[in-house]
């Protein structure tokens, strides 16, 4: 690959990608163009099909219509290993590094330099990995295992190797997620040294201010299109953030300025959070809940929003902080005593909360399995009880299903999510936990979903509904706490709002 | 035409049948076809002295079975469930020795098998090693303290009690038999229809979502443990009532016995799928298996190598129909 030839040709040029999921048009004709030794941002609410666009430019797909250029030359990948040929690296959130491996193996992973008999050629593997990562700015002993390492070195360390085993172009999916503040100026280093060294980076993030620091210019995507490409200078964060949510034709998605006003009740406080701090996670995070109302925590991934919900029920320790509930302090304990104390929590992920093989009846009535016992009994199932319950609840949340006994694994996300907030109400609890309770659902479960949680609200339950899609807080929430790197940066009450604001403020 | 739909509906209503029952059916072909064979090159194998004899031998190496039945439904294992029968055996034969009375020595040999599972189920649920590794240190600790108190040498007095359960009839039925059927109908009853039940199969399928659900995990896998400690030790008694004599290792080799039974009859290594009727025909396979081979005069020498083979051959039989019936549907 000669350099002199392709001066004025594209890095990287997608031209009318289209690709479909099962009738669902992910990318509808996107046109994307990086030219030679740029930093390009790219960026979009979620679901606006950025990760997609990635993944056909790695390779991952290889199903779509539409054409590919690198440097000039059309291409057409058949799998992962193609488009590494065409020195495209794609480093995901999940570092695919191994760590009990050190510094130096993993650079040389799978290209391990031997010896004729077939032995690694441990001092030569040592001194190219230290003389590489030197080169790159990455300080570090390449003798130590990864594990000893922080999530930020092995980020990079990462990085280096892609670029070692040949990658022009590197694909970065939200890199500074789970990086601090500091961090994120170390891995920016480390992009201007590429950048220098002529290397394409394109550097996808929900963080806009990252996206405004690092980039040359800046692609947005929005349901499946391109919008437009933004050079980089004079911009304001105000006018990323239009052109990302943009005006938008569909019913259920707010427009980006549309006010929403927030009125929280005047009732009593039921649960109180007092600087909750899990070092790395989150930091003194204070909020309290009144009866009967909805509080939305929201925040952008790897805000730490998500991680307070979970310490709240038990599933994730703190290191210091209180968490009171009806004004007696609640102990770090496991989830099923939290279950008695009145604490439901709904899990995002249907995977872990849910039983697949298993009926339907035997989800919904496991978390309150003490409502069907017999009356003297108390440690039989009365399975009539089981069956009047789980129709009950098939009833009151609409789950389309051929009945009780119908095997989880049957249903379709949407009731399969609605089987998930069903489940916890078998009971009427004192505060339930939402985590991100309509992430993967299509707009008509979103709606009944919304409803439901409305409904509960009016019967006088306390709810906590995290989520980092803006659409749902402002649907459900009476009052928000927004998070921003493990803070709470703000509170939004009694006053009006919309997604704009709480996107510029998060 | 008619004919042919009528045709299809019936085998759709057939499959229908069968499809949610595989996991119990193909163990029992397997069974039904072990027996047809048994019976077609031995004279005497379908006897009703010989199905007898079965069933008595059946009935020991299901009560042994019956614990780690319900520590493969959480998805865990027990490697020390033999170990820990003979470590049981002497502990009762020991004590009979010195003229203890049953009374006495009944609390001493069910205490000292709680204490074994407490330790299998603490340390795999609440100290976090696999239980593959706790239940093989147990496995090694229990033969040890069995060794060390008999010195290695047998001891012929039985508590006369266990030696009636081993060896004697109610009526026509041994009394091993009834032993049997109270101890895996009580194990089917609480699994099928009690809270407790309920738990070991919610956290065997999916033992993150049960802890999310509000079940308190660490606890179920510890009473499983302490469960099978005492089913296990229970069948230790029996065995050395039956056997007379108590050896540091007597029932040792019921180890891959048990296993092999509990999966052959399709209980899931990986949990939550399985019960114990599976176990009851997994048990009566490999009992089969072991009469069978014996009546059929073949070399001594050559009878593990014969009994290895149909093990896997079994064993494969089982996941094939399984899977053959799941991609129809």
């Amino acid at each position: 690959m000669s350099e002199q030839s392709e001066k004025n040709v594209a890095a990287i040029k997608m031209v009318n990608i289209t690709k479909t999921f099962g009738g669902v048009r992910a990318l509808d004709r996107v046109s994307f163009e990086v030219g030679e030794g740029e930093v390009r941002g790219l960026i979009g609410e979620n679901g606006a099909g950025k990760s997609t666009l990635m993944k056909i430019l790695s390779g991952v797909h290889t199903d779509y219509s539409g054409d590919m250029y690198i440097r000039g030359k059309q291409v057409r990948f058949g799998g992962t290993s193609d488009s590494l040929g065409c020195g495209i690296g794609m480093i995901y959130q999940e570092l695919s590094v191994i760590e009990c491996l050190t510094v130096a193996e993993n650079n040389f992973l799978g290209i391990q330099p031997v010896n004729r008999a077939g032995v690694i050629k441990w001092r030569y593997m040592q001194k190219l990995a230290r003389e590489h990562l030197k080169s790159l700015g990455i300080d570090v002993d390449v003798n130590l295992p990864l594990s000893f390492l922080s999530f930020s070195i092995r980020q990079m360390i990462e990085i280096a190797k892609v670029i070692f085993s040949g990658a022009q172009i590197i694909i970065m999916d939200e890199p500074t997620s789970s990086l601090s503040h500091a961090e994120t100026g170390q891995l920016f280093k480390l992009v201007r040294t590429l950048k220098k060294r002529g290397h394409t980076i394109i550097f996808i993030s929900h963080f806009i201010e990252d996206v405004m620091t690092i980039s040359d210019s800046i692609t947005i995507l929005k349901d499946g299109k391109g919008v437009a490409t933004l050079r980089n200078v004079q911009l304001s964060k105000h006018e990323v953030i239009n052109s990302m949510i943009g005006v938008t034709k569909g019913h259920l998605v707010r427009e980006a300025d549309e006010i929403v006003e927030l009125k929280s009740p005047d009732s009593d406080v039921i649960m109180e959070v007092k600087d909750l701090t899990k070092t790395g996670s989150f930091e003194d995070v204070t909020f309290d809940l009144k009866k009967g109302e909805i509080l939305g925590l929201y925040g952008p991934l790897g805000a730490g929003q998500e991680n307070v919900g979970k310490a709240i029920f038990g599933l994730k320790g703190y290191d210091s902080g209180m968490i009171l509930l009806e004004g007696k302090l609640l102990r770090k304990e496991r989830p099923y005593k939290k279950k008695n104390l009145g604490v439901a929590y709904i899990s995002e992920d249907r995977k872990r909360s849910l039983f697949h093989k298993f009926e339907l009846f035997k989800n919904i009535t496991l978390p309150f399995l003490a409502d069907v016992l017999g009356p003297k009994m108390n440690w039989i199932i009365k399975p009539k009880k089981e069956k009047d319950i789980t129709n009950r609840q098939i009833e009151k949340y609409s789950i389309k299903t051929s009945g009780p006994e119908a095997v989880l694994n049957s249903l379709s996300g949407g009731n399969q999510q609605k089987v998930a907030i069903a489940k916890w109400l078998t009971i009427i609890p004192k505060v339930i936990i939402f985590q991100e309770p309509t992430r993967g659902v299509d707009v008509g479960a979103k709606a009944e979903i919304v409803e439901a949680i409305k409904t509960l609200k009016n019967q006088g339950l306390s709810c906590i509904v995290i989520s980092m899609e803006p659409e749902t807080i402002l649907d459900l929430s009476d009052r928000v706490m927004i998070f921003s790197r493990g803070r709470v940066v703000s509170e939004l009450k009694d006053t009006k709002t919309s997604k704009l604001k709480i996107l510029e403020i998060a | 035409m008619n004919n042919q739909k009528i045709n299809k509906t019936f085998i759709q209503q057939i499959g229908a049948w069968v499809k949610p029952r595989t996991r119990i059916l193909a163990p029992f072909l397997t069974l039904v076809i072990l027996a047809l064979f048994f019976g077609v090159v031995t004279d005497s194998f379908l006897t009703l002295r010989n199905l007898e004899n079965i069933l008595e031998q059946a009935s020991l190496l299901a009560i042994l079975a019956t614990g780690i039945t319900l520590v493969l439904l959480l998805g865990e294992i027990d490697l020390s469930f033999a170990n820990v029968a003979s470590l049981i055996g002497i502990i009762m034969a020991l004590l009979a020795d010195r003229e203890i009375g049953v009374g006495f020595v009944i609390p001493v040999c069910v205490f000292a098998a709680v204490v074994v599972g407490l330790v299998n189920g603490y340390v795999t649920a609440y100290i976090g090693v696999p239980s593959f590794m706790a239940t093989l240190a147990m496995f090694q600790l229990s033969y040890g303290v069995a060794h060390y108190a008999s010195k290695a040498i047998p001891i012929f007095t039985v508590p006369t009690l266990f030696a009636i359960l081993g060896n004697k009839n109610l009526g026509f039925v041994p009394w091993v038999v009834i032993c049997a059927i109270v101890i895996m109908g009580g194990t089917h009853f609480v699994l099928k229809y009690t809270r407790f039940g309920r738990y070991v199969y919610m956290t065997g399928g999916n033992r993150e979502a049960a802890k999310v659900s509000g079940v308190n995990t660490r606890m179920v896998v510890t009473v499983v443990f302490i469960i099978a400690g005492v089913t296990s030790g229970f069948g230790g008694m029996v065995g050395i009532g039956r056997l007379g004599v108590a050896y540091d290792n007597s029932l040792n080799a019921r180890l891959i016995d048990g296993i092999a039974a509990v999966v052959l009859g399709g209980t899931s290594l990986t949990g939550g799928e399985g019960s114990i009727l599976n176990t009851v025909i997994g048990v009566l396979i490999w009992t089969c298996l072991g009469i069978g081979l014996n009546l059929m005069n073949i070399s001594i020498y050559i009878r593990d190598l014969v009994r290895g083979i149909i093990l896997l051959v079994a064993l494969i039989f089982n996941i094939v129909v399984q899977r053959s019936v799941q991609v129809e549907g």
